[in-house]
């Protein structure tokens, strides 16, 4: 392992930037909307200090494999958030990548949204149940669209490996493919409109709705991370190629603002979508612009 | 530790869960908590905010007498509400079932069945105090919290 | 867009909230707040205990003492009671009730003894004091007559 991936594992974009930025985003998105509202919200170290509080809760003595598996799944989430992160190609030239990790990052940006589900199925509640549902059939519905957009970019470049699709590029195909994401992202983040899953106090708190103390500490710095990667994945997609390092870094950090100021406003702006709607957004339109995005790039590579 | 106990304190009053819960109330009182929280006082700012499940709050305002078909809910729902926890009875009814004390639906004041921290008079109390209450319940939970703590360590 | 637009004011037209801790200021003399009673005034009617709705007032006779007590944890504060007492001895504070930690704890009961009008005397001094009482009249009216305008003309 070369330094610069000990660099993105541990330091940046991984642990120690990751997890501040991360309770940064949460911060953000909440004050933003209350700005948008007119009120004042929360204090800036609000995410930290929840996560003090509830790492101090008792919490109820649970026994047996599904105890161990409710602590298993957001540590799960976390790790594979931080695995995501230290694969993104802030750095490009540097070439830390492996072919196909194009591959392995969209694995490990989906398995959080797993362990929701499983979650909410192991807690053996009823709303745990709902909630499991909503976010198996959202994360259905987007990932049409999130995974024909990777591969869009990935016949762009003729190669899956993310030191290749980083970087913005004149390819149309290109950002069409970024647009796609975009779009995607308020769901896997479970913002309004597609906030369904996690529909706070609806069906009381979905999935979550057994946790309690520092597993649920932990889901909401997966929240958190989930943010940092997700917004982070398109900054390195549309960042001016050949930067020098520390350009690279201010950039990655300043694109990711501006992605979470613009899900603010939407968050803002919308109200809850129901499932049937989010589904129908995904699939009939987005979806239209995806397939139309990677016939088009076909062609185009065919034809080149 | 120390540092880390001193830290658990000044979290346990910056960050706030709170669980609302109504046992019949006439949503008087319901109303006024949830003014609380919309843009003219906005708790936010002190960072409560509303949980939605008991699981994971640290407060329970309770509104209204407690009805008999409410009686099981309430019970377990403060056994749900993980530990340290505090209890904050809002407006007259669950102090004293105000109007409808000996009526045979009512199973009678909140203090009957559960502790309760604090009580906000009031018909219905008014933000300013419910946010007063809400602080002075969050004062108890922090002392609570450390004498759990030093309990748990005199027990090993 | 007509969210859109709402929010743009909205982010520019700043923040409503008040900055909390915020101190209560009653603006209004006629907020409805604690009972309390003039225990020199009250004559014991128990007209407020019994219009109450929901029992926070009690009034408990033994001979000429009676108690009143008050628990402001019951009251709804309705002011029925204020609109009752006829002596006047009633009166609401204009502020928020404070709170507390254990059940009861606010009341307040008050001791009183039933102030009763004088006696009327025996008949003797009653006649005696009835003609001092005339005589008192009679000469009151001249000089309310000599007060009086005169018909004839003044020569």
């Amino acid at each position: 392992m070369n330094t610069v991936a000990m660099i993105a594992l541990f330091a940046f974009p991984g642990l120690l930037f990751a997890i501040p930025a991360g309770w940064l985003s949460v911060w953000a998105e909440h004050k933003a909307v209350a700005r948008m509202q007119r009120r004042i919200g929360p204090p800036m170290l609000q995410p930290f200090w929840d996560f003090i509080k509830l790492i101090g809760k008792r919490t109820p003595a649970r026994s047996g494999i599904e105890a161990n598996l409710l602590r298993l799944y957001p540590a799960l989430s976390i790790l594979s958030l931080l695995g995501a992160l230290a694969l993104l190609p802030v750095f490009p030239q540097n070439g830390h990548g492996f072919s196909g990790d194009g591959i392995l990052l969209v694995a490990l940006l989906e398995l959080p949204s797993i362990c929701f589900i499983l979650a909410g199925f192991t807690s053996g509640s009823l709303f745990g149940e709902v909630g499991a549902v909503r976010e198996a059939v959202l994360s259905v519905a987007n990932n049409l669209v999130f995974l024909l957009a990777m591969v869009t970019l990935a016949v762009t470049q003729d190669t899956f490996q993310l030191a290749a699709l980083g970087g913005a590029k004149l390819n149309p195909g290109h950002w069409i493919a970024v647009i796609g994401i975009v779009l995607c992202i308020p769901a896997k983040l479970r913002l309004n409109p597609f906030s369904t899953s996690s529909a706070e106090q609806e069906i009381y708190s979905g999935p979550l709705t057994e946790y309690a103390g520092a597993a649920l500490g932990l889901w909401q710095m997966a929240h958190g991370l989930e943010w940092i990667a997700l917004t982070g994945l398109v900054a390195t997609l549309v960042m001016p190629l050949g930067a020098p390092w520390w350009a690279a870094a201010v950039l990655f950090v300043a694109i990711s603002a501006a992605l979470v100021l613009l899900y603010s406003i939407v968050a803002a702006a919308t109200a809850r979508f129901t499932l049937e709607r989010s589904i129908n957004f995904y699939w009939r339109w987005a979806a239209v612009l995806a397939v139309l995005a990677i016939v088009s790039t076909v062609c185009m590579r065919w034809h080149a | 530790m120390k540092v880390l106990e001193r830290l658990l304190q000044r979290a346990r009053t910056k960050s706030i869960g709170l669980f609302h819960l109504n046992t019949g109330s006439c949503n008087g009182c319901d109303i006024e908590l949830v003014t609380c929280l919309s843009p003219r006082y906005d708790v936010e700012q002190l960072g409560i905010h509303l949980e939605g499940s008991p699981r994971h709050a640290d407060i329970l305002c309770i509104t209204g007498p407690v009805t008999r078909n409410t009686l099981e809910a309430v019970k377990q729902v403060y056994a749900q509400v993980c530990e340290p926890k505090a209890v904050v009875a809002l407006g007259s009814c669950p102090a004293s079932c105000n109007v409808f004390a000996g009526s045979p639906m009512i199973a009678g004041p909140l203090s009957k069945h559960i502790p309760v921290d604090v009580f906000v008079p009031g018909c219905p109390p008014h933000p300013d105090a419910i946010i007063e209450g809400i602080a002075r319940a969050a004062q108890i939970l922090a002392e609570r919290g450390v004498a759990q703590e030093a309990e748990t360590a005199v027990q090993q | 867009m007509n969210i859109l637009k709402l929010i743009l004011d909205n982010l520019r037209q700043g923040t409503v909230s008040y900055r909390l801790p915020h101190v209560h200021e009653c603006t209004s003399n006629q907020y409805r707040g604690l009972i309390h009673n003039d225990a020199e005034r009250c004559v014991g009617c128990a007209a407020c205990a019994y219009v109450c709705p929901t029992a926070a007032i009690e009034v408990k006779r033994a001979g000429d003492n009676y108690s009143w007590s008050y628990d402001p944890g019951k009251c709804t504060f309705c002011s029925r009671c204020i609109e009752r007492c006829r002596p006047n001895t009633l009166t609401m504070e204009s502020k928020l009730p404070p709170l507390y930690s254990a059940q009861g704890e606010l009341k307040t009961v008050l001791e009183m003894v039933r102030k009763r009008p004088a006696k009327p005397a025996t008949p003797a001094v009653a006649a005696a004091t009835a003609v001092a009482s005339a005589a008192v009249n009679a000469a009151a009216k001249p000089a309310t007559a000599a007060l009086a305008p005169n018909p004839e003309p003044a020569k």
